[in-house]
């Protein structure tokens, strides 16, 4: 149980830590799910033709971070709308990715490869010997690992060095970075090209995971991601524990198709369900916290 | 969100259309083995005959159709991307609900198939408009993952409970033929709903410049603080815009049934729901500049269809083409005199 929910929840893990960073700087970054898209086909497309893992999972870094990079620095300089902007990297993404599995496999569907490589999964020594939580450190890919790494690594930079609080700044008092001569654009430029390198890691985390590329193969994660650093509070603390929500429901409705022979197809509606369901409760029991905090005063 | 800016706006228009023409002329000659043909194809397309003017024309209503429900949704300050489970689920609505009354006579059928269409698609925004207004829940996410779940669960719906086993595609079975709308130029798709979605254009430009509520959600979209102290009831529009937008949505989709698809197929009004985001950033969220706006994308998009006719592209080059007019219509490319602090 544990151990499926660890690697169910390391994408939208990966990607909201990234996303955290755009979001702390003032701009919600909607384009998670292309940049994820684009990262997965990329690291299959390398991967499945060269055979190697390292080579494929950094060339999805490096295609969603360039990405991201002319989406963020054509958006902010040209003053654009962020989101209208961040729509057109999820349509193109999506465009992108059907004409390119054409192109390079003669398919838009299912590509398998023969020399894909197989993700090693391992388990970590003392860790995994923990009672209850041992499960989350056994037999786990390097992404999962790679995952509960990245959480107190963000943390700690956003709230313990300079460039964190940079991004901090250029979301809640942007004046005080002008007054340093530190361009608030360019800081977002970077948060968003740094949530475009996460993106690209989560992408291949999901070829990785599966062996093979699916069209499509993100299904809402990203958008997943992206409620998960709101219901999160914004912290990496947070979106530990709301990934952790996401993945035990999806793990929850997928065991439900097994018991009450609910079709595959009709599943495919369940994240986004789930998630929508998620984010109305918490704006409800935000509200209505704040209320009573405001009785109390 | 509109600013008007007339140079630098109707710049950034050409550049986003130009852009969008461009890729298209370079892509021709990858596609297309006979290169000069397709783009001769491409430019005169819709102009060949009746047949392809009239489809042009019937298309390009569509999609002022839903271009004008982003216009409600912008001039409110909200953004509505559930568009396309809107469209859908207001088809879907329309083709049930003439599928149970079969026997109903043809103008009162119409009449409740477009009224379902209506509510159908205005319910679903609403639900991410009232929650809105209710606890603050972020409508321009609510209402994607709402839409996208519904896509998916008629995309089940059209495959399985609701096929009709007799047909080839993933369909519904098909609505009466006492239910379709007239058509003007046959044997074209182009059909009276053309001048319902004529009157909308109309309606809506006269609904927010001439009319009190108009002005309230107009005013409310640019400031909401400035509305508030103006004694608006600012909360009321956060519901109000999202909702007109998904009624304008939901009546898209019942007037492609109604007037060309006569059933549900699996993805039918795939793309609508982003074409009106494209349309009405192109029109600068004008009523009226819909119609120019409209003609403008289906031109582009009906040439971007010929140019890959004969591979199986429509939807990705659909995508590709709304991502590089979204990606420059909001740009500015003049920089303002004056630096202004906060602004997007």
């Amino acid at each position: 149980m544990l151990h499926s929910i660890a690697g169910i929840m390391t994408p939208f893990l990966i990607a909201a830590l990234g996303g955290l960073y755009t979001e702390r700087a003032g701009v919600l970054n909607i384009a998670l799910e292309g940049l994820m898209l684009i990262g997965a086909f990329t690291a299959a497309a390398v991967a499945g033709l060269t055979g190697s893992m390292g080579l494929g999972l950094f060339s999805a870094v490096l295609v969603s971070g360039l990405g991201s990079y002319f989406y963020a620095t054509t958006a902010l300089r040209l003053r654009a709308n962020i989101f209208i902007a961040a729509l057109a990297v999820n349509l193109f993404a999506a465009g992108f990715t059907g004409i390119a599995s054409q192109a390079i496999f003669s398919t838009k569907g299912v590509v398998r490869f023969e020399k894909f490589p197989v993700l090693p999964r391992f388990s970590l020594p003392l860790l995994s010997e923990i009672p209850l939580l041992g499960p989350l450190f056994t037999d786990q890919s390097v992404f999962v690992y790679a995952g509960w790494l990245m959480v107190p690594l963000f943390a700690w930079i956003l709230y313990r060095t300079p460039a964190g609080l940079r991004i901090r700044a250029a979301g809640s008092n942007e004046t005080a970075l002008v007054l340093r001569g530190v361009s608030p654009r360019r800081v977002r430029e970077r948060a968003t090209v740094i949530s475009g390198i996460t993106c690209g890691i989560a992408g291949a985390s999901l070829t990785f995971n599966l062996g093979a590329y699916v069209p499509n193969i993100t299904s809402g994660r990203g958008w997943i991601a992206l409620v998960a650093i709101f219901l999160g509070y914004k912290r990496p603390g947070g979106i530990l524990l709301v990934s952790f929500l996401f993945a035990a429901a999806e793990l929850l409705a997928q065991n439900a198709q097994g018991i009450g022979n609910i079709p595959a197809s009709l599943l495919l509606a369940f994240p986004f369900f789930i998630t929508f369901i998620g984010m109305v409760v918490f704006s409800a029991l935000h509200t209505s916290l704040l209320k009573v905090i405001r009785k109390i005063r | 969100m509109p600013e008007s800016r007339p140079v630098s706006t109707f710049f950034s228009i050409l550049v986003a259309v130009s852009a969008a023409f461009l890729l298209l002329l370079l892509l021709v000659p990858f596609i297309s083995e006979t290169p000069g043909k397709t783009l001769a194809s491409f430019l005169t397309g819709p102009f060949r005959s009746a047949y392809y003017l009239g489809n042009f024309l019937h298309r390009a209503g569509l999609y002022a159709l839903a271009g004008l429900a982003m216009v409600l949704s912008f001039q409110g300050g909200m953004f509505n991307l559930g568009g396309e489970g809107q469209v859908y689920t207001g088809a879907l609505g329309t083709t049930m609900v003439l599928l149970i009354f079969p026997d109903l006579p043809g103008l009162p059928g119409i009449l409740i198939g477009l009224v379902t269409g209506l509510l159908s698609g205005a319910l679903l925004a609403g639900i991410s408009g009232f929650f809105r207004m209710k606890w603050n829940t972020d409508e321009l996410i609510s209402s994607f993952l709402l839409s996208s779940s519904l896509v998916y669960t008629i995309d089940y719906l059209v495959s399985g409970p609701l096929r009709d086993s007799e047909r080839y595609l993933l369909s519904t079975p098909e609505i009466a033929a006492a239910f379709r709308l007239p058509i003007i130029l046959p044997p074209s798709h182009l059909n009276m709903g053309i001048i319902l979605v004529l009157l909308l254009i109309w309606g809506t430009h006269r609904f927010l410049y001439h009319s009190s509520v108009g002005y309230e959600l107009r005013i409310t979209g640019l400031n909401r603080e400035f509305a508030g102290y103006g004694g608006i009831p600012v909360n009321r529009y956060h519901f109000l815009p999202i909702t007109l937008s998904g009624a304008m949505y939901g009546l898209a989709g019942s007037l492609y049934i109604l007037g060309m698809g006569h059933a549900t197929v699996q993805g039918c009004t795939g793309g609508m729901g982003w074409n009106g985001i494209a349309i009405a950033l192109i029109a600068r969220t004008r009523p009226f500049l819909i119609i120019p706006a409209s003609l403008v994308f289906t031109f582009l998009e009906a040439g971007a269809q010929n140019a890959v006719v004969h591979s199986d592209f429509s939807f990705e080059f659909g995508a590709i083409l709304q991502a590089v007019v979204l990606f420059f219509v909001t740009a500015r490319f003049f920089r303002p005199k004056i630096f202004k602090k906060g602004a997007k």
